[in-house]
């Protein structure tokens, strides 16, 4: 089979259904199935190339949601008016602007790395995307469509065709990535607490943690214990009691489980003191 | 094979290739353009930038079917322009070359900063550079340099 250049969403769908992998930047294809210089990287399998589906370029306001399609690159969501400032902020420190240029947050997401620096923050803000294939659209969770490292819910007739980002509006948003090397450092731990507070009354809260467990952390019932302990003016300890059970980091090159976790609890109680302080 | 077509330095150029091999090799093997140089070949150090349409890109990462018809300039392009010859005097003022290896992914660099912002503060230009290693000069002189040409290129940018 050959690499193919679609130019409309239909020949990419039929192009994609043949057997063909997509091809967004390729800033973690490139470089996964990188070999020798002046030879080619060994691809296991032919490709469609993306970038030339104008039809997936869109970035537009949709009612409740702002609408991103699959290929948009992190530089243009950076630049872009529709995007919430602490998602630039955290783009903002993804790799560096020759990498921005080229990536897509489609790529981010289907590469479904426990590292993806976008996850954290559309898995709070309850993104979805719209996943389309031959017989037709779907739309899933980007919670759910993550199901391990490197594993998705993708079939394999179907691309990302758009992320769809909930408008929603917040008084704290608390974001640390901790990675080596500011711009082109891989996460080893982040961690993003949102929240909407109006005078004593809270009414949201929001946690998620990055690189520290196979998936994205994010607990429905943690978040609610928060909310009942920030009330009752109660003692972080007890979230961070409850968070710690679901941390499971890993030791690896960058760093060690210990850190992971000392660190990410400490960020979860800056947050919740960040808070109170409101 | 696959047929590629793009603009290189301004000239329109066609190839029959695979289409995943890497922009670097192709610029340095089909086309000779051995100003771009290959560091970490991981997308780590910007030693293979280029300009595409106008941005700042690490050639290395880039698969030859992403160039498929847009505007690819490395830095023998980039070297005939006023814009190149004042980093050129801003970058030897300051003493901001040694052994010269990052120079080219640096000019594309300050080009690609200076081009969206023609007078970027002393933070905005560490940011500008922040994905070009230099494993030589510690950074400072070329901050300097790329803040100088700024100052001295206002109104070519
Ligand atoms: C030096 C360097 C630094 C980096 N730093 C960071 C960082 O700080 N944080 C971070 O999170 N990442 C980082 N990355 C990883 C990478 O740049 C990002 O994950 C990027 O967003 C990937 O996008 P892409 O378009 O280049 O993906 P590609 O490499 O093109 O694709 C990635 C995966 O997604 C799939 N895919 C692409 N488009 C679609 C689609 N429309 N539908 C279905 N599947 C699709 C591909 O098949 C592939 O499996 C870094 C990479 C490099 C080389
Ligand atoms: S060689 Fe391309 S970034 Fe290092
Ligand atoms: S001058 Fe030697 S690497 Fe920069």
């Amino acid at each position: 089979m050959v690499n193919a250049y679609p130019r409309t969403l239909k020949d990419a769908l039929t192009l994609r259904a043949e057997g063909r992998r997509p091809m967004g930047g390729g800033t973690d294809l490139m470089v996964r199935f990188r070999s020798a210089a002046g030879v080619l990287p060994r691809f296991q399998q032919s490709l469609v190339f993306l970038r030339g589906v104008d039809e997936l370029k869109n970035l537009e306001e949709r009612g409740d949601l702002i609408a991103i399609g699959a290929g948009v690159t992190l530089r243009e969501l950076c630049e872009s008016p529709l995007i919430p400032v602490v998602f630039k902020n955290i783009m903002g420190q993804m790799a560096s602007f020759a990498i921005r240029s080229e990536a897509t947050l489609a790529g981010n997401i289907g590469n479904a790395s426990p590292a993806a620096d976008s996850l954290p923050f559309l898995i709070c803000r309850n993104a979805s995307l719209v996943l389309t294939g031959q017989r037709g659209d779907r739309t899933v969770s980007v919670a759910d469509f993550i199901t391990g490292p490197g594993k998705t819910l993708l079939a394999d007739d179907e691309l990302i065709r758009e992320i769809l980002l909930p408008r929603e509006e917040f008084t704290l948003s608390f974001h640390k990535k901790v990675g080596g090397r500011r711009s082109d450092a891989i996460s080893k731990l982040s961690f993003l607490g949102e929240a909407r507070r109006e005078g004593n009354n809270l009414f949201d809260l929001r946690i998620a943690f990055g690189s520290v467990a196979p998936r994205i952390i994010r607990s429905e019932e943690g978040e609610a214990l928060a909310r009942e302990v920030f009330s009752r003016g109660g003692n972080t300890k007890d979230i961070e009691g409850f968070y710690e059970k679901l941390i499971t980091p890993i030791d690896d090159q960058r760093s060690t489980a210990e850190y992971r976790k000392t660190v990410s609890l400490n960020l979860l109680r800056r947050f919740m003191e960040k808070l109170r302080e409101q | 094979m696959d047929k590629i077509e793009f603009t290189l330095n301004g000239k329109q150029v066609s190839i029959e290739k695979d289409g995943t091999a890497r922009l670097l090799d192709v610029l340095r093997e089909d086309f000779s353009l051995i100003g771009v140089k290959e560091g970490c070949g991981e997308g780590e150090c910007g030693a293979c930038a280029v300009l595409i349409d106008g941005v700042i890109a690490n050639s290395c990462i880039v698969p030859l079917g992403n160039a498929q018809g847009r505007s690819i300039v490395t830095i023998e392009g980039f070297s005939g322009t006023a814009r190149y010859r004042v980093l050129e005097e801003s970058f030897a003022e300051c003493g901001a070359v040694q052994c010269g290896f990052c120079t080219p992914g640096m000019m594309i660099a300050a080009e690609s900063l200076l081009n969206g912002n023609n007078s970027p503060s002393e933070a905005e230009i560490r940011e500008g550079i922040s994905g070009n290693l230099c494993r030589c000069t510690g950074y400072n002189m070329i901050a300097e340099a790329v803040a100088l040409a700024a100052e001295k290129g206002k109104g070519l940018w």
